[in-house]
């Protein structure tokens, strides 16, 4: 009897705390179908309203932000992020794990030793060399900086170290692989968790990056949408904040369909890093 | 025949040795461009420019230290926006850690279904936009119609100005930090908890311990890396905060506002203060400083957590 009351607060406890988790999303969604002055009733409406429809046209008809082109501007990076990382992070991590040549330990370091400067550090430069390169309100300036970083290349070269082995690479060799085709054939095959790993992790971080696309796409054409969800009822007369938590539903929809299908190895991969490091 | 088959072999090998060079330096080469234009350079170019005043239109005058002088002994400030981030690092990660510990603990009872649900749930705080999360918390603690007040005049308590008061603004930031990051640190506590092997738990029943004793004794002290590895993220995170204070304050207070952590400057953050010199007053000598001092209190933390770690795990 004791043990079955200790295994029900376990549970209650539990239960509660997906409660806290979720009732913000709740909260986001309840307000997505009202209107303003729904909104800032006293007492506050619990449950859902009718005007979903309603705020998703405001919203694509916004007279700040054209909110589905802010949409299509953060897929196109945030997805030109994700396979340049991946692509580039998986070679160098194969050749740092895998291939022989001089200076391998010291670069490696270097890429080890980088991996704790904050993001934010050189942001002046960085803004000044995009400024340069006349990269402003281009995808480029925040494409290029995310190409590849030094996360990516430690996490791939130690799981093609763990999963691709020496032997294997060697056998390739004698059947007259070259190194490329030995990275293609071998390596690609064996990490495909690792993709996974990597590339919902870069995905997420670019889509819901906000520092530095509010500093280079400055354009109203080029925003991301993080930066639009800012300014989509800032001109109005009055402010409209169902409209604007309509429009974060929307930019929240597509990581929540990531994390749906590919949650195993998104936990997976954050705790890669705390347990075995 | 033997003979010319060594030589084949020894010159294969030299080829390789050549072209795993080549392609060695071919396929690390794209991260070290990178790297090197956008990370490498502006660091140096960050340590270089914080000993200067430079407006970006004027011309650069050399001032030496004289940036870090002001930072450290004349800007409030910039003392504010330290003390700030520790405030809320200090309201919240704290007990992100130990109600991160006590879940994972909950989650690892054997007896526990559905594992997988809880585990997706408390963790989804984490995946999601942090300005869509930051602008439900604004609303939430919305000072006129937010939920959170309207609770605390039903209790028959006054509302609170959580864009206003000091406390409440950096109370409720702290509560978003908190929100988001929990099911993160549950998560690496929870792999923490399934990498302590069953069998010492087996010994210690045999020997006749408690579940207290166990988890104090085996529990506690095995957890004790992965606890110093989710307090190093978590502050490394935590000195970095900028999003989660600004969106807030944006939408609360208004963009003004929100540059400036508030009208008390109650929620700017270190690195909320490097944007405001750097992009609202374009002193960029001065910001640059900002930055270097904030990547040495980094790397201090990062350097005692370590060291902290590697005494304890002896």
């Amino acid at each position: 009897m004791r043990n079955r009351t200790g295994r029900s607060i376990v549970y209650v406890l539990l239960l509660l705390f997906v409660g806290f988790s979720i009732f913000p999303f709740y909260w986001m969604s309840v307000i997505s179908t009202r209107t303003a002055g729904e909104i800032s009733a006293i007492p506050p409406k619990v449950f859902y309203g009718s005007r979903l429809a309603e705020n998703f046209d405001k919203i694509f008809n916004n007279e700040n932000v054209d909110f589905l082109r802010t949409m299509g501007n953060t897929a196109i990076i945030a997805v030109s992020i994700t396979v340049s990382m991946l692509l580039l992070s998986s070679l160098a991590g194969f050749a740092f794990a895998r291939l022989h040549f001089t200076g391998k330990g010291f670069m490696l370091l270097f890429v080890l030793g980088t991996l704790m400067i904050p993001a934010q550090f050189g942001i002046i430069p960085q803004y000044l060399i995009i400024t340069k390169l006349h990269w402003l309100n281009d995808y480029r300036a925040v494409i290029v900086p995310g190409m590849v970083s030094a996360f990516g290349v430690f996490f791939m070269r130690q799981y093609i170290e763990a999963s691709v082995p020496n032997e294997l690479v060697e056998a390739g060799r004698i059947d007259g692989c070259r190194n490329l085709q030995l990275y293609a054939l071998i390596a690609v095959p064996a990490i495909a968790p690792a993709y996974a790993t990597l590339g919902i992790l870069t995905f997420m971080g670019a889509w819901n990056d906000y520092l530095w696309p509010s500093i280079v796409m400055k354009s109203n054409e080029m925003l991301t949408v993080q930066v639009a969800l800012l300014r989509l009822d800032t001109s109005s007369y009055f402010q409209d904040k169902s409209l604007v938590m309509a429009a974060s539903v929307m930019a929240t929809l597509p990581l929540f369909l990531i994390f749906l299908f590919f949650n195993r190895q998104f936990i997976a991969g954050v705790t890669d890093g705390a347990v075995k490091g | 025949m033997e003979r010319k088959r060594r030589g084949g072999q020894a010159a294969r090998r030299f080829n390789q040795r050549i072209s795993d060079h080549i392609s060695g330096y071919l396929y690390t080469l794209p991260f070290f461009a990178i790297f090197m234009v956008f990370g490498f350079y502006p660091m140096l170019y960050t340590i270089y420019i914080s000993l200067f005043k430079w407006d970006m239109l004027g011309d650069r005058t050399f001032v030496g230290l004289r940036n870090y002088r002001l930072l450290l002994t004349d800007d409030p400030l910039f003392w504010k926006s330290i003390g700030n981030t520790f405030l809320i690092w200090f309201e919240s990660v704290p007990f992100q850690i130990l109600f991160a510990i006590l879940l994972a603990v909950l989650l690892n009872q054997a007896f526990i279904k559905g594992k997988g649900v809880f585990r997706f749930f408390i963790f989804l705080p984490n995946i999601t936009s942090l300005v869509a999360v930051s602008l439900i918390f604004a609303n939430v603690f919305g000072v006129k119609y937010g939920l959170f007040n309207y609770l605390l005049t039903l209790l028959g308590l006054d509302r609170l100005d959580w864009a206003g008061d000091s406390w409440a603004t950096q109370l409720a930031v702290a509560a978003l930090v908190f929100w988001r990051y929990l099911g993160f640190h549950m998560v690496i506590q929870l792999a923490g908890l399934q990498s302590i092997p069953g069998d010492l738990y087996e010994a210690a029943t045999i020997d006749g311990a408690s579940k207290g004793q166990q988890f104090f004794r085996i529990t506690i002290p095995m957890l004790t890396p992965t606890i110093m590895f989710s307090t190093l993220i978590a502050t490394t995170g935590g000195l970095q905060l900028f999003t989660e204070p600004f969106t807030f304050m944006s939408d609360l207070s208004g963009a003004v506002a929100a540059v400036n952590g508030g009208t008390n400057n109650q929620v700017l953050t270190v690195v909320m203060y490097l944007y405001k010199t750097a992009f609202t007053d374009h002193a960029f000598g001065y910001s640059s400083a900002i930055a270097n001092l904030l990547l040495i209190i980094i790397v201090i933390f990062a350097l005692f957590n370590s060291l902290l770690v590697g005494k304890l795990r002896r």
